[in-house]
């Protein structure tokens, strides 16, 4: 053979490339030999795995379902590296949010054009120099009440200030007239007689700083009168008199707010204030020399005008890691867990909670020249002199968020590492427990097979959900969640080998006739090596087709548990846990990412599994195609 | 003293019905190097016979009476433990069936390296090495790229020799024979024979040739035992059987008289023996072979026969055992 194809070379050297390469072709993907006894040829010999896997790829729905499959489980397995499930996350402000990016995206008419920005819970609201609002953003804050109908007064009217609260909007126009919409049910739009008196006359009403916060407003005079209105019930919201015409700047936390009177203290104005960890104010802030005031939902900041920060408050979010600054800062932002400062040499610096980026500023906005910044909630916008805006925080949620605003994103991606762990595991433990006694009864025969058939009969007898519910209902409100998931895993385990301990038992009935079985005893063999060394590879592709269809199922069964509220317990994320929320039918009307998203990527896995193992059990037996 | 002697071996299997005496009181020697041939129809027991050498019958299966030694060792009462090491290296078996006594899973290196690693202790490495040797005693080309084939790709010429090397893999004294060559074309059928008788010469092994095919048997055997319904019936050399003999059993002249021949004329109808074998479980009194016996007396199907010596090395299990006189329809 090798001589003549030298011989070959030597009378016509150009088509030497070319047989080469259609020999590689016809021995490496035809797997076709010349000659099958060549000694060369040894190598490319096909062994039963091979033509398994090409009559597998053979298959269209295969490779979809392999393709498809691969791409989920590393989705699983690597997305949690990025994106960290923290269970004990949930955030009031951020609850039901619909899939969307859009909550920093500045509208065009603002771009260079900017006279004040209000971030919002899940929105922004501005005002250009021609006093027209824009909103952007997730408006629509329940089914009936959306914060872009945007009333035509204030659409007509020359803005001044503007402030986003959690579901509602309060504006001021250049002639002092306020304005609020949104939700105005728990009396966001009920002024005092203060502010009505003061509106009607103008005396006290020249107002420099509007805030909005959770169901209330606050208005500030120039001449250090504080104007509040809104839902009194969650918050310290009155001013005491002896602070009236000395307030220069207010802050609003979750359930209070500070001041910065204009002797330069901080003081806490409210009525609230003995008792209250917010009242213990820093004694630097003490001493007049303090020119700016902050605040997080729970923690309050002040500066002083040599540049030094200090935080007070329940500082858990990292609020208190306070950086070093390059250069002497000049004021004080804050979000719902984050504090932006704008330095001298213009650039801003962010830190406090990270969980959307809110703290990781651009280099944009490090490199300097940043004229104002507006920072609320989970974002950022800041404006450079050159009118250029730049923005980080929270952009939105690309599967939207649940009822305790938790993404579904991350926790779709860590359920189903949770779930197909649980399936995993439970089908390993199946079919151990499977192959070992259906592999002794199936060998053996006799009153062995027949004691072990009738205890797999009771146990396949067992109504599988009923018992796992009672199980996990006495045992189950015993144990730490942790261990909950492993007695799920054995749970599934333990009910679930029958099917896979008969088709054993069959196989080795069947097996155990074939001569080569009695050849083999002829041999010397062992019956331990027999059963397991030779009769095994032999049953070993049924079993892995039964295998990849029981992980499919156990993956299913463990959702049914958990849909049911009896599997792995709430807060951890299984993709039956994130459909549990989708049984009742404001959920499934309005909230559609909360399950929607979670079954697609659920039913596909499961389809994908049975395409493979469908694909895997007709590529093993070969009479299977011609059907 | 013989290499494997046995004597007055009853094999039964219990089944639902009764009890199915499938060898009824069989003796027969296997001598060092020579070959003993076991001829009978399908149910006659040579088979179970053989089986029940190494201990490998079926679960309701026991032996019931008789002993078999080897090489003065006593094989009916040894515990499993001990006839592991029989099987396979002192004594082993091939089978019918080429197609399916390899493990369709195991190339052909695994499926003869193993008894080369349970019974000598090598190593994988070592095993293969021996494995291409063995390819070669067996006559197959290309042993380096048989050795990586699974069975599937073989003829089953070559899943017959590939079965005889595994068989012959540890050197056994001596080789178990079950029909080696029924499931194979005659020209297949006819090499395998030959090496069979090419390897005894090579390695002075001793085989138990099990077969219902008398030609092969002639080419084969040096003794000959003929069974009929569990029982021996006939035991003589080769030679006195298809030599002109004056004695022969009414079903060993049976079996001769039915294979067709080149030299018998066109227009003559080969002759058969009329019936079938009784079914286990309704065996006939008296001679087993009587009511199939075209010589049968009444005395036969009353009186069970023993089988007697008629000369130093031919016994027969007849009343009538010189055909001329039974021919001429003389029974004294």
């Amino acid at each position: 053979m090798s001589r003549k194809s030298d011989k070959n070379m030597v009378e016509n050297k150009t088509p030497k490339k070319k047989s080469t390469l259609v020999r590689w072709f016809r021995s490496n993907v035809l797997r076709k030999h010349d000659l099958p006894y060549d000694s060369a040829s040894a190598e490319t010999i096909e062994t039963p795995l091979q033509i398994v896997a090409q009559n597998f790829f053979k298959k269209k729905t295969a490779i979809f379902g392999i393709v498809v499959f691969t791409l989920i489980l590393l989705f699983v397995l690597v997305g949690p590296q990025f994106f960290r499930l923290n269970l004990g996350e949930q955030d009031s402000t951020l609850t039901n949010i619909p899939p969307g990016s859009s909550m920093m995206k500045l509208p065009k008419e603002l771009r260079n054009n900017v006279r004040d920005i209000a971030p919002g819970r899940t929105y922004g609201v501005g005002i250009d120099n021609d006093g027209h609002l824009y909103t952007w953003g997730h408006t629509r804050i329940s089914d009936v009440i959306d914060l872009e109908n945007i009333p035509d007064e204030v659409q007509a009217a020359d803005l001044e200030y503007i402030a986003a609260g959690d579901d509602h909007i309060v504006a001021i126009d250049t002639s002092g007239k306020l304005y609020v919409w949104g939700n105005t049910r728990r009396g966001q739009n009920v002024y005092t007689s203060d502010i009505m008196g003061a509106q009607k006359s103008g005396k006290n009403w020249d107002i420099v700083q509007l805030e909005a916060a959770n169901q209330c407003s606050a208005a500030l005079d120039k001449d250090g009168y504080l104007y509040l209105w809104g839902n009194t019930s969650n918050m310290d919201l009155k001013v005491r008199k002896a602070y009236q015409g000395q307030i220069a700047k207010i802050s609003f936390t979750a359930n209070e707010y500070i001041s910065l009177l204009k002797d330069g203290n901080v003081a806490y104005t409210g009525f609230k204030g003995k008792g209250s960890p917010f009242s213990v104010i820093p004694e630097p802030l003490l001493q007049g020399k303090t020119v700016d005031i902050a605040s997080t939902s729970k923690t309050m900041a002040g500066l002083t005008e040599d540049g030094e920060i200090h935080i007070w408050g329940k500082v858990d979010r990292n609020e208190g890691a306070i950086p070093v600054f390059e250069s002497k800062v000049v004021k004080l932002y804050g979000g719902r867990f984050h504090y932006s400062a704008l330095l001298e040499d213009g650039s801003v610096v962010s830190w406090g909670g990270n969980d959307f980026g809110q703290a990781l500023v651009p280099s944009a906005a490090k490199s300097g020249n940043v004229e104002s910044l507006y920072v609320g909630y989970f974002q950022n916008y800041a404006i450079k002199e050159n009118g250029d805006d730049i923005t980080w925080g929270l952009k939105g949620f690309p599967l939207g968020t649940d009822d305790l605003g938790r993404d579904m994103l991350t926790r779709i991606i860590n359920g189903g590492r949770v779930t197909m762990l649980v399936g995993a595991i439970a089908v390993v433990i199946s079919t151990i427990i499977g192959v070992t006694l259906g592999g002794i009864a199936g060998y053996f025969g006799g009153k062995v097979d027949l004691l072990i058939m009738r205890v797999s009969e009771v146990v396949g007898g067992l109504p599988f959900i009923p018992f796992a519910m009672i199980l996990s209902a006495v045992i189950g409100s015993r144990i730490n969640p942790q261990q909950r998931m492993y007695l799920i895993m054995v749970v599934l385990g333990v009910l679930s080998w029958v099917g896979t301990c008969r088709l054993v038992r069959a196989q080795f009935f069947a097996q155990r006739e074939m001569e080569y079985v009695t050849a083999a005893k002829a041999m010397g063999f062992r019956e331990v090596g027999i059963i397991f060394r030779h009769i095994m590879p032999n049953v070993f592709s049924l079993l892995l087709v039964s295998m990849t269809l029981d992980f499919a199922t156990s993956m299913l069964t463990e959702s049914t548990l958990s849909y049911l509220g009896f599997g792995i317990p709430l807060p951890t994320p299984t993709w039956g846990n994130l459909l549990n929320g989708a049984n009742n039918s404001i959920v499934i009307q309005q909230y559609w990412w909360r399950w929607v998203f979670p079954a697609i990527i659920f039913g596909l896995c499961v389809i994908c599994i049975n395409l493979i193992g469908d694909a895997l059990r007709d590529a093993m037996d070969p009479k299977a195609t011609e059907r | 003293m013989a290499l494997l002697e046995v004597k007055d071996l009853k094999t039964f299997f219990r089944t639902k019905h009764g009890t199915v005496k499938a060898v009824n009181g069989v003796s027969y020697a296997v001598e060092t190097g020579k070959t003993l041939g076991v001829v009978g129809e399908s149910g006659s027991g040579k088979t179970v016979s053989a089986m029940s050498i190494l201990q490998l019958l079926d679960a309701n299966g026991y032996i019931e009476n008789g002993s078999i030694t080897f090489n003065g060792r006593e094989l009916t009462d040894l515990p499993l433990k001990e006839m592991y090491k029989i099987r396979g290296n002192d004594i082993s078996v091939i089978f019918q069936e080429p197609m399916t006594s390899l493990n369709p899973v195991f190339t052909v290196e695994r499926q003869i390296s193993e008894p080369f690693m349970i019974h000598q202790g090598l190593s994988k490495k070592q095993a293969a090495a021996r494995v291409i040797d063995m390819l070669k005693d067996v006559r197959i080309p290309n042993p380096e790229v048989v050795t990586k084939q699974y069975p599937h790709q073989l003829s089953g010429g070559m899943r017959q020799r590939v079965m005889i090397a595994m068989a012959l893999a540890c050197k056994p004294r001596i080789l178990i024979a079950d029909e080696p060559s029924t499931a194979l074309d005659v020209t297949i059928q006819a090499q395998i024979l030959k090496l069979m008788n090419d390897l005894q010469e090579e390695k002075g092994t001793s085989i138990l040739f099990i077969t219902h095919d008398l030609g092969v048997i002639c080419q084969m055997a040096d003794d000959v035992a003929v069974m009929y319904c569990g029982q021996v019936v006939e035991m003589a050399p080769a030679r006195t059987i298809f030599g002109h003999s004056k004695y022969l059993h009414p079903y060993t002249e049976g079996l001769l008289v039915s294979v067709p021949r080149l030299d018998t004329p066109v227009t003559q109808r080969l002759e058969a023996i009329p019936g079938s074998v009784p079914h286990p479980l309704r065996l006939p009194e008296g001679c087993k072979f009587a009511p199939r016996c075209k010589y049968a007396q009444p005395r036969c199907l009353v009186e069970e026969p023993e089988l007697v010596s008629i000369s130093e090395n031919q016994s027969i299990r007849c009343f009538y055992p010189d055909m001329e006189a039974r021919k001429d329809g003389k029974f004294e």
